[in-house]
């Protein structure tokens, strides 16, 4: 199995589950250090595109060079009276391999908006490091609470941006 | 041209990446309701699972399980509920309409709702996502199956 994942590492082969640690990185505030867990899939298609599914998110993109890099976007725009207001939200997962079967890289969601003349943009982010989950269904009956990342990073039609899931999700 | 071997006589069947459009295309009684100068866009895709029946049709697993036949290229699959409640009839859909092109499949799903008093449709709305999917390739044995 060693030698497989040897294989796969160099390949820069990233399909399977995989048990990803993600670390708040706060610059203001609190929660700097704040945990979560979750098991990601990645996924290739047939078009060789990359798709990694966050507990139900899915994020499209690439692998250059060994690297992953996905990401969802979503933007809005919408006028106010004279004012064109517009946005878009980035949430970019990017890694690459740092053993066999560990990669380590970032999770960034980047908040960009123009509102009349004003504009505003926040980063945010975790580190990441992933261990490649042993895929072998017969050993295990658990499953795994992984939550919806919608729930806790959002901004609303207004660009406001909120980490409470009492405000619903963004979808 | 190992394709046609590769996807048998079932070539819908597989997990594919749905990506809709992010803004449908609106009839009925709620078309004028959402008529802001806003728009969305989004890359936003979503998982979709497609099996062939041993009766040789096919359920499509989309929110709800649709089902339905393929035929001179296309699939047809319809997912539908509905209910009466004293004389008003209420009535939800899920449809599926799509083609394959190369490795790519193409078309509309179409969600909406209806209901009837009286004898007589009293309210009807209709939403038209058109959409492209591609095909998951992974093997399928790289992935443990808990539930997310």
């Amino acid at each position: 199995m060693t030698a497989f994942w040897l294989l796969a590492a160099c390949g820069g082969n990233y399909d399977g589950s995989w048990l990803m640690s993600f670390i708040y990185k706060a610059e203001e505030g609190g929660g700097a250090g704040r945990r979560e867990d979750l098991i990601v899939d990645i996924y290739t298609t047939a078009s060789g595109q990359t798709v990694a599914d966050l507990a139900g998110t899915l994020m499209t993109g690439t692998i250059e060079a060994g690297a992953i890099e996905v990401s969802l976007v979503e933007s809005y725009a919408y006028k106010r009276g004279d004012c064109t207001y517009e946005s878009e939200q980035r949430l970019t997962l990017s890694g690459e391999f740092t053993g066999t079967a560990e990669v380590a890289g970032d999770l960034q969601l980047k908040y960009t908006g123009r509102d009349c003349d004003e504009t505003e943009t926040d980063v945010s982010g975790y580190s990441m490091t992933g261990l490649r989950l042993d895929a072998d269904p017969a050993s295990h009956v658990g499953s795994f609470n992984n939550y919806w990342f919608d729930d806790y990073y959002y901004y609303d039609d207004y660009g406001n941006y909120g980490d409470d899931e009492d405000f619903g999700d963004s979808g | 041209m190992l394709l046609p071997f590769l996807l048998g006589c079932s070539p819908f069947e597989g997990t594919w990446v749905f990506y809709l459009d992010a803004e449908p295309a609106v009839s009925g009684d709620c078309a004028d309701e959402d008529d802001d100068d806003s728009s969305y866009d989004t890359n936003r895709g979503m998982l979709v699972d497609i099996y062939a029946l041993a009766s040789g049709g096919y359920a499509v697993v989309l929110e709800e399980v649709l089902t339905g036949e393929a035929g001179g290229g296309a699939l047809h699959a319809e997912w539908l509920e509905e209910y009466t409640e004293g004389s008003t009839t209420r009535s939800n859909y899920l449809t599926l309409d799509a083609t394959l092109e190369a490795a790519a499949m193409l078309g509309e799903v179409s969600t909406g709702s209806w209901r009837e008093s009286e004898g007589g449709s009293d309210y009807s709305c209709e939403s038209t996502y058109g959409f492209t999917a591609d095909r998951i390739t992974s093997n399928r044995d790289s992935y443990v199956e808990g539930e997310q």
